[in-house]
């Protein structure tokens, strides 16, 4: 074909400046009235702040990579995570779900830049996985009515990492001590949103911005 | 049915996280003999105690491994990647 | 009714009233009362009329284990009343009497008429002649039974929750037993629920005495201060694999998975069996202490206590110190008087056991027995205590079970599995045998709930079900609401009396408890709907644009824009765009992934060159066709493979299931979440498509199954030169996120073109016009890929093992017997799919798709026929479902664009 990288249609990374990236919950915000901001070549949603006991937000935006390799590979590259462990180191999150299979998050624009670091392993998820923090102090509550996967803080603390069914379809679920975020395939992102306000109604849960629910900085500080 | 199956990735989870796969069997490698295909392809042991099988974890990490199960009580014996039970 | 002073333990607080109806009558109660014990302070006795002779029902157990107190509330049917609080402004009503409870003309129905003939087995004797009244009959006993009447269109709007939950360990039951076990099971540091159904904790000792209720509280205080979670008033629904304990709380059901489960459930105080024994005013004496001692009640003014155990002799005493007469306590054991009762001058007849109760609408008093001695004591309420049963049901359903303990002649835990654990012992009380049916007239209930008498029991033994799970099947005893808690041993016990055995023998055997364990909604089964659905990057553009959103799969996709015809024009004339977005997307890549590639698929895909797409069809073993779609090229190591809409998962797995297997060298990547796809579809694509890319189109550049890496309206795409619906086309890949912007990128630069977007619908008219085999629509699980018309994707010639390859051997071998081909209707009737092939009156084929083409002004379908049949021009004839004929002619080439020239151009 070309010396140009085979998996660029994949790759959101690469789109031209002007393309605005959407998140598959947009019309979801749109309905809710939020506004749609920039922020890193994506148009992202921004509720006005709630103070509630939960609250759930677009993340879809974030970097994704698709890690996958040998078991030393795997070692090597999250520098020896172990399985269902998550770290957080700059601003980027390493996940090792499996000996052979792991994720990174980052922010968006580093997407590139971590892709050509890690090489052939990486495949470029951002677009292919919606992510939906769930946050507030009662965000267990909420998730219980979500799926039976157990999150207790004893079995599940911060920094760990598992895939299992919430909301009936396959996600990925990463502790970051402040929040849960979850990662479900891109076509079921909308759904997925729906079905947790729904979940956490009872709960009173609110619409959260993107942007500041999103930054790398804040979400250290938490886990510090 | 409602009973636990342990992933050798992400541990134990409800059985309806995963989808089953099937005796493990062995494949023939020709077909000069029809009786040896036919069996492999349409009769099952279908054991009444311990049978070794295949599941998909297909709600969590999407990678296949080998169980052995008494089909009599759901007791999970063992599990392990592809290749690796006991 | 005046209260009783006020007792430690009791539940009512006498500062608060609460105003509800019964009836639509306004009744007030007292705060803590339960709509049973509020009535029954107000005055009410008949609470239910029975199930088949709508005989009058009281206040049995008020412990929610009889189903004589299930009531309306609200709108909600099968509500126990003694277990439910009750609330101002509820409406309570009564259930399965007309018109009224208290004027029941269906028991006047019941007992004028003898023949009516409600015994055993009377749904199968009684009303099968004549067979055209069964719709009467029906009509009638739908209106006859019954728990209720539930309104479809009551309370959709009301919110049901389901909540998971995990803990260390799961206490079922809060008696005595079950608070000390989650005490000590919190103070270990484990996760402790525990769930009780009663609206006291302390179970027995709740109601039995002031240092009882003491221990209770000081118990109950422990437990909360030492972490417990208590869930009260919650209810176990029962025990299933993995110890998963669905727990229902008002509107709420809690799915607990237990790491152990303790079973603290108790007994049961069982009824004696003894002629009228259901009249209101007879109760078990668990019953009358706890509307003595929680309600502060005096259930009546003359009570005679019937017993075979010391509890009888216990609720004599409570009643006694309530101020209320006992007239005697009537005692099947032999013996001196018990010293509790001479202290509180109650005569206590000893050998003596109840023959019938008199009264018609309550009890009035009651004949009992020694040997030919009979004496009649009057009473206005008559306490049952026929000893106690263990709850087991639980137990059982967690893979335990029970033996028949000879010594003390009760059933008791035999197998605890692993993570169950029983706690106190709950072992029950012996009971005596029921005296014999003759020595009553009246019916003597053996079940409650379905209204089984001791005639019934009689008569299931003397037509030969000799064993209680048979009998259950015919006289549905324990079968009812109550599934055995108060049916279960007495039934065994004349059982054993009728086959003339010892029940100590243990030949009536013992039936299983079904969960649910008490009356349960199914909207509480069902909790909140959700229906994950599948959306495209585009789904709003083309709702928002008239398609017709429908399931396909786990899909939403537009069926069409409401003009499927002019889509269909648009692509054959002009221009034309689809998301097919749905289609299933992988990457194979690795050293080995060419290997692995031929190892899957029937052809080759080891020979392709980059920047080439190729079809493809995968098989199982069997031979038979799983799916199809295309596989490009990417890279010496690197192949994007697409599978159908519906394949996309199930193709993972295969796919990633063999290289389990083969353990070769190459990765499957699943990247159908990542990317949208279009077809571009028209004599217009390549002009329309060349202003928004660098790329050169130019056919010489990128033929007719091209691929390559292109920009299109800024966004990174690989395209692919396929089509399946007969004009020139692009499939045009992308980033998701991209996607709606790239759609609208390709409608805008089509506008000069009048593009439309089309559907589902023409998509499968324009691929019919093509003769595409569509996967699962024109094959089943029996289809390979010969007889499909696709011989030539087979490469038998091939040096490496593939999947399919021994059967597909054998098919060879054997030869075709049906094809699947082309039909052209002769008359331009449509049949339909599934419409038969016939020759000679038999059916010999099956139509499998089949639409009218506006472009070749014909009916165009597929079929399978025999393959003596399957030559190009054959005349057969099509039977439609509606029974019309249509003559049609076999057709072996595409009907549109045979020679690919459109296609390739």
């Amino acid at each position: 074909m070309s010396e140009r990288d085979p998996y660029a249609f994949l790759s959101p990374a690469t789109a031209a400046a002007g393309v605005g990236l959407r998140t598959p919950i947009e019309r979801a915000h749109l309905a809710a009235g939020a506004e749609l901001t920039e922020l890193e070549g994506w148009r992202v949603a921004a509720y006005p702040p709630a103070d509630a006991d939960a609250w759930v937000s677009d993340l879809s935006h974030l970097g994704k990579l698709d890690v996958r390799g040998g078991a030393e590979q795997l070692d090597a590259l999250t520098a020896g995570l172990a399985t269902g462990a998550a770290r957080s180191d700059d601003g980027v999150w390493t996940l090792r779900l499996t000996p052979t299979h792991g994720y990174v998050l980052a922010p968006f624009p580093r997407v590139g830049a971590l892709r050509d670091r890690i090489g052939a392993a990486a495949i470029d998820v951002s677009s292919g996985l919606a992510a939906v923090a769930l946050g507030g102090a009662r965000r267990r509550d909420v998730f219980n009515r979500s799926s039976g996967l157990d999150v207790r803080e004893a079995t599940f603390g911060p920094n760990r990492c598992m895939a299992g069914s919430v909301m009936r379809v396959p996600t990925l679920v990463l502790n970051r001590g402040e929040d849960f975020l979850m990662f479900v395939a891109w076509e079921y992102g909308e759904y997925f949103y729906d079905a947790i306000l729904d979940a956490g109604e009872t709960v009173g849960i609110a619409r959260a911005s993107a942007v500041p629910a999103a930054a790398p900085e804040q979400a250290e500080e938490a886990t510090a | 049915m409602s009973f636990l199956l342990e992933c050798p990735n992400c541990g134990r989870r409800p059985v309806d996280e995963y989808a089953y796969g099937g005796e493990v069997t062995v494949r023939p490698t020709s077909s000069e003999d029809t009786r040896a295909l036919f069996s492999y392809l349409y009769f099952k042991r279908n054991e009444a105690g311990h049978q070794r099988e295949w599941w998909f974890h297909s709600s969590g990490c999407r990678e296949w491994f080998q169980a052995e199960r008494d089909t009599r009580s759901n007791e999970v014996l063992q599990v392990a990647p592809p290749g690796g039970l006991a | 009714m005046k209260r009783l002073g006020r007792r430690k333990g009791e539940l009512i607080d006498r500062e608060g009233t609460v105003s509800f109806s019964w009836e639509g009558r306004a009744v007030s109660g007292l705060a803590g009362d339960t709509i049973a014990s509020a009535l029954y302070a107000d005055g009410v006795r008949v609470f239910s009329r029975s199930f088949k002779y709508h005989r009058p029902r009281g206040l049995l157990c008020c412990s929610g284990q009889c189903p004589n107190c299930l009531v309306q509330v609200d709108g909600d049917p099968a509500v126990r009343a003694c277990m439910t609080p009750i609330a101002d402004g509820m409406a309570v009503e009564h259930i399965n009497a007309w018109p009224s409870l208290e004027r029941d003309a269906l028991h006047a129905l019941a007992s004028a008429t003898p023949a009516f003939g409600m015994q055993v087995g009377f749904y199968y004797k009684t009303f099968m002649r004549p067979r055209w009244a069964w719709k009467y009959y029906e009509k009638f006993l739908r209106t006859a039974a019954g728990l209720g009447k539930l309104d479809p269109a009551h309370r959709r709007d009301r919110r049901y929750e389901k909540v998971h939950r995990h803990v260390d360990v799961l206490v079922i039951g809060g008696g005595e037993a079950g608070l000390e076990a989650a005490l000590a099971s919190a103070r270990d540091g484990r996760d402790t629920a525990l769930v009780e159904e009663g609206l006291a904790l302390g179970g027995r000792l709740a109601f039995s005495g002031i240092a009882a209720a003491t221990r209770a509280a000081e118990l109950e205080a422990a437990a909360r201060e030492a972490g417990v979670e208590i869930l009260q008033p919650a209810w176990a629904g029962g025990v299933y694999e993995g110890n998963l304990v669905p727990v229902y709380q008002g509107d709420t059901m809690y799915r607990f998975r237990a790491g152990e489960i303790v079973l603290a459930t108790g007994t049961i105080e069982q009824p004696l069996v003894f002629g009228k024994n259901d009249l209101p005013g007879i109760m078990l004496g668990s019953g009358v202490r706890r509307l003595v001692n929680q309600y502060r009640i005096a259930p009546g003014e003359e009570a005679v206590v019937l017993t075979v155990d010391d509890l009888g002799i216990e609720t004599a005493c409570d009643l006694a110190e309530a101020g209320i007469h006992v007239a005697a306590v009537v005692d099947t054991r032999e013996g001196d008087p018990d010293e509790r009762l001479g202290v509180a001058g109650i005569e206590h007849l000893r050998g003596f056991a109840p023959v019938e109760a008199r009264g018609s609408s309550h009890v009035t008093g009651v004949v009992v027995a020694r040997g030919g001695e009979r004496r009649t004591l009057s009473a206005d309420l008559v306490v049952m205590s026929g000893g106690t049963v263990a709850q087991f049901g639980t137990l059982v359903q967690a893979g335990g079970s029970v033996r028949y303990d000879e010594g003390r002649r009760v059933y008791i835990a035999d197998h605890v599995p692993d993570g169950v654990r029983v706690a106190g012992e709950p072992v029950g009380t012996a009971a005596a045998v029921p005296a014999s049916a003759e020595t009553a007239k009246a019916k003597q209930f053996v079940c409650y709930c379905e209204d089984v008498t001791t005639k019934d029991v009689h008569l299931s033994v003397a037509e030969g079900f000799a064993s209680l799970e048979l009998s259950k099947r015919y006289t549905t005893v324990t079968m009812g609401p109550c599934q055995g808690k108060m049916c279960h041993r007495n039934s065994g016990l004349v059982m054993a009396r009728e086959l003339g055995v010892d029940p100590d023998e243990q030949r009536v055997g013992v039936t299983t408890a079904r969960p649910p364990h008490n009356p349960t909604s199914f909207s509480l089964l069902a909790g909140r709907g959700y229906e994950p659905v599948k959306r495209t990057s585009v789904h709003h553009w083309h709702a928002e644009r008239g398609g017709k959103m429908l399931w396909a799969g786990d899909w939403k996709r537009p069926y069409d824009y409401g003009d499927p015809d002019s889509e269909t024009a648009a692509v054959h004339e002009s221009l034309g765009l689809i998301d097919v977005s749905t289609l299933g997307k992988l990457i194979v890549r690795g050293p080995d992934a060419a290997a692995f590639l031929e190892r899957i698929y029937p052809n080759r895909y080891g020979d392709m060159k980059l920047a080439r797409v190729r079809y493809g069809i995968v098989c199982g073993d069997d031979g038979s066709i799983l799916d199809d779609g295309t596989v490009a090229r990417l890279s010496e190591t690197e192949f994007y493979v697409t599978t159908t809409s519906s394949g996309a998962g199930g193709m993972e797995q295969w796919f990633t299931w063999w290289n389990a297997v083969w353990g070769m060298d190459c990765q499957i990547v699943n990247v159908t979440s990542s990317v949208a796809a279009f077809n571009l579809a028209g004599p217009n694509a390549r002009t329309a498509l060349t202003g928004l890319t660098p790329f050169d189109l130019a056919n010489e550049a990128f033929p007719y199954l091209g691929a390559g890496h292109a920009e299109v309206a800024g966004v990174p795409c690989l395209l692919l030169r396929i089509g399946f619906v007969g004009e020139l086309g692009y499939e045009i890949h992308c980033p998701a996120a991209a996607g709606e912007h790239l759609w609208e990128a390709l409608m805008a630069a089509g506008e000069q073109f009048s593009v439309k977007p089309f559907g589902l619908e023409p998509q499968r008219v324009l691929r019919l016009e093509k003769a595409h085999v569509i996967v699962g629509q024109d094959t089943n699980a029996e289809s390979q890929p010969l007889e499909a018309g696709m011989p030539w994707i087979v490469k038998l010639d091939k040096e490496n093992d593939w999947i399919g390859r021994y059967s597909i051997e054998w098919y060879q071998g054997r030869g075709n017997r049906a094809s699947l081909v082309g039909f052209e209707g002769a008359n331009g009737t449509v049949p339909k799919e599934g419409a038969q092939v016939v020759v000679g009156g038999a059916p010999v084929g099956r139509v499998t798709s089949s639409r009218f083409s506006r472009r070749l002004g014909k009916a165009i379908g597929i079929a399978w026929l025999p393959s003596d049949l399957a030559e190009e021009g054959t005349a057969i004839t099509l039977s439609d479902p509606s029974g019309s004929s249509i003559p049609a002619r076999v057709t072996l080439k595409a009907f549109y664009d045979p020679d690919q020239e459109r296609l390739r151009s």
